[in-house]
């Protein structure tokens, strides 16, 4: 059953021109300066006339740069290719695969290292008065191919057409800044990752929006673009970002609205930081095959509402849009209506971190090729732990090191996705059909990494300790906890090399203690296994008599 | 805070810095283990970005010192523990002469 769209936009009203209404201002620098749609497109034909008659793979980090470039190759007559996996050697092999060229224009903040062969052109000139071309730009031609990781292991290909990524552009801003008065977007993403490319680069493309531009990097940086644009603000961010930004707890401009993706973002968080920042927190639903398809404003709607003129169909497991060829869901999700739906939980094996993903079969397809790696396996970070994501990897592999894997391991995937640390075991718990449940495999890393269970302990309501601390709002004593987990190792320690408390624990709360011990180090770990994820309370890392 | 390049020992402050970097990313190796001039990213404790914005909330909490990319410095920040003591201590110096 295909639902009919709510809107009364009429997609084949869209302007195609390559800049939309090119007299306004598109960018502003971090010296100050804008940038008109006329500059823009001077800079775009200047770099085109530099560019090889090839697809071109976009190394560039900075809005303005990365856009230039987008726009000179397709005036070039030529694609993007777009990959947010940026290891040298990956993108050069993605060029190579594609007969493409790797191209960065001068003075752009992108990687230390770049490919072998990647072309360096002048940084961006928009000088001059005149009104250069502003060419329109065919409904159907494929303007940029998004690259993912696949299930399989291998990127898979997305072609995104310019009519299809305009009407998107369209539509999104309706959603995202419906305000009369249009809003500067401010992003913390970079442009070559689908999320950034469509609310940065696109929008303001396609759309009345100006971007503003710089580095990315740290709190300061998004304070400084944010200085330098003018009200009312709109930031482009992630909820690792968003969190960071409230611990930065710096003092910023207001900010009308904040725009959340590239991971799931919780009420709790978007809800500190509506009331930190007097501001809207609204996230977008999206994937890189299809782009953002669907909005909510997180602390007051558990439903998420679609994008018109994306519909959802065959049992909610498929999207269709205008240019885009029907794609299925990665997430499996419960219609509520024809426009509105409700996330369940993720459909497959792809883990996400840091807005990258991978699939976690060809992680242990790569790990387990290795030479010397008998048996092994990549552990999802556990994402209730409120700490930054972390795989682990555990691996059975006599006689190779844990840096000579982790070197062979950094050539071909991600950084994001690489643990710390590679953890030896002797055997991986397999069941009888030799499968590695999912299961089976936290547990038995729950065990290496943070030793054997030693005992489980709660406080009832009633225990003398809580009256004082603190009335009205009862936390068992930092110092208790710890007393009880000492008492439950049988450890009677000469010193405490670190303690850290990661989450209140309230009466009646179970407490599932666990004891490690490598060499002279105790580790000693609480867990709090009625909640979703079993988040840690404590970690301390003792020292004894003996040692 | 005056260590020649190459000296391996850690300073008082590195040690105190490198105290922070474990806790705030739980890394697997003690602080006297961190080389003083070994990179931080990539080959030595295999950093990231997302990691260099964790180390950039800590500095900022512990030493009220912000980092950003307009600091000409900003490079050689992440290049190493020194290279991130020195920078801590340069910033924290000059502001307390300034005040």
């Amino acid at each position: 059953m295909r639902s009919a769209p709510a809107s009364d936009f009429q997609p084949e009203t869209a302007d195609l021109s390559l800049v939309f209404s090119p007299d306004r201002s598109v960018f502003s620098h971090p010296d100050g300066t804008v940038s008109t749609g006329h500059d823009l497109l001077r800079a775009a034909h200047r770099t085109a006339a530099l560019l090889p008659d090839a697809p071109i793979v976009s190394l560039c980090q900075d809005v303005w740069h990365f856009t230039v470039l987008f726009l000179a190759t397709i005036l070039r007559g030529q694609s993007v290719l777009l990959s947010s996996d940026r290891t040298p050697e990956r993108l050069g092999q993605l060029a190579a695969s594609r007969n493409a060229v790797c191209v960065t224009l001068k003075g752009d903040s992108a990687t230390e290292e770049l490919p072998p062969g990647t072309l360096t052109l002048p940084a961006p000139d928009g000088s001059g008065t005149d009104h250069p071309d502003n060419p329109v730009i065919l409904f159907d031609r494929e303007v940029a191919t998004v690259f993912t990781s696949g299930s399989t292991g291998q990127p898979m290909a997305y072609a995104k057409k310019w009519g299809a990524l305009v009407i998107r552009s369209i539509v999104a801003r309706e959603l995202l800044d419906p305000e009369e008065t249009a809003s500067s977007l401010t992003g913390t993403v970079p442009p070559y990752h689908m999320y950034g490319f469509e609310t940065l680069v696109c929008q303001a493309v396609h759309t009345r929006s100006l971007a503003t531009t710089g580095p990315t990097t740290y709190p300061a940086d998004w304070r400084k673009m944010l200085e330098l644009t003018t009200a009312p603000r709109i930031l482009i961010t992630t909820p690792l970002q968003m969190r960071a930004l409230l611990r930065a707890d710096l003092d910023i401009p207001p900010i009308a609205r904040i725009v959340s993706a590239a991971a799931p973002l919780g009420e709790d968080l978007a809800r500190r930081t509506e009331e930190a920042l007097h501001t809207v927190v609204t996230e977008i639903y999206g994937a890189t095959e299809i782009g953002s398809i669907a909005i909510r404003r997180t602390t007051v709607e558990p439903v998420w509402k679609l994008y018109d003129t994306v519909d959802l169909h065959d049992d909610s497991v498929t999207v269709s849009a205008p240019g885009a060829p029907d794609i299925e869901l990665a997430d499996l999700v419960e219609q509520r209506d024809a426009r509105h739906f409700r996330l369940i939980g993720r459909r497959n094996d792809m883990v996400k971190i840091a807005a990258r993903r991978a699939s976690l079969s060809m992680l242990n397809t790569i790990l387990t090729n290795l030479p010397g790696v008998e048996d092994g396996a990549f552990v999802p970070p556990n994402t209730d732990d409120g700490h930054t994501a972390r795989m682990q990897v555990l691996a059975v592999a006599p006689g190779v090191s844990a840096a000579g894997i982790l070197a062979s391991l950094r050539k071909q995937i991600d950084p994001v996705f690489l643990p710390r640390t590679i953890t030896f075991v002797e055997a991986m718990p397999r069941n009888s059909v030799g499968k590695l449940t999912a299961g089976a495999l936290r547990e038995f890393a729950t065990t290496v990494m943070e030793g054997q269970i030693i005992g489980e302990i709660s406080f009832p309501a009633d225990h003398p300790a809580f009256p004082g601390h603190f009335p009205g709002q009862p936390v068992v004593p930092g110092a208790l906890l710890l007393d009880c987990g000492l008492e439950l190792a049988g450890l009677n320690p000469t010193k405490i090399d670190q303690v850290k408390f990661l989450r209140p624990v309230r009466p009646e709360e179970t407490l599932r203690f666990r004891l490690r011990q490598e060499n002279e180090r105790r580790t000693l770990t609480a867990r709090m296994p009625d909640h979703p994820g079993a988040p840690l309370a404590l970690r301390a890392v003792i020292r004894t008599q003996s040692d | 805070m005056t260590t020649q390049p190459g000296e391996t020992l850690q300073t008082l402050f590195e040690r105190e810095v490198a105290e922070h970097l474990v806790d705030v990313l739980q890394l697997e190796v003690t602080p006297e283990e961190i080389v003083p001039d070994a990179p931080l990213f990539v080959e030595g404790l295999g950093l990231d970005s997302i990691d260099a914005l964790e180390v950039a909330l800590m500095i900022s909490r512990v030493y009220n010192v912000t980092l950003s990319s307009d600091d000409p410095d900003s490079r050689r920040v992440f290049s190493s523990l020194r290279g991130l003591a020195t920078h801590v201590a340069n910033v924290r110096g000059k502001a307390g002469s300034a005040g």
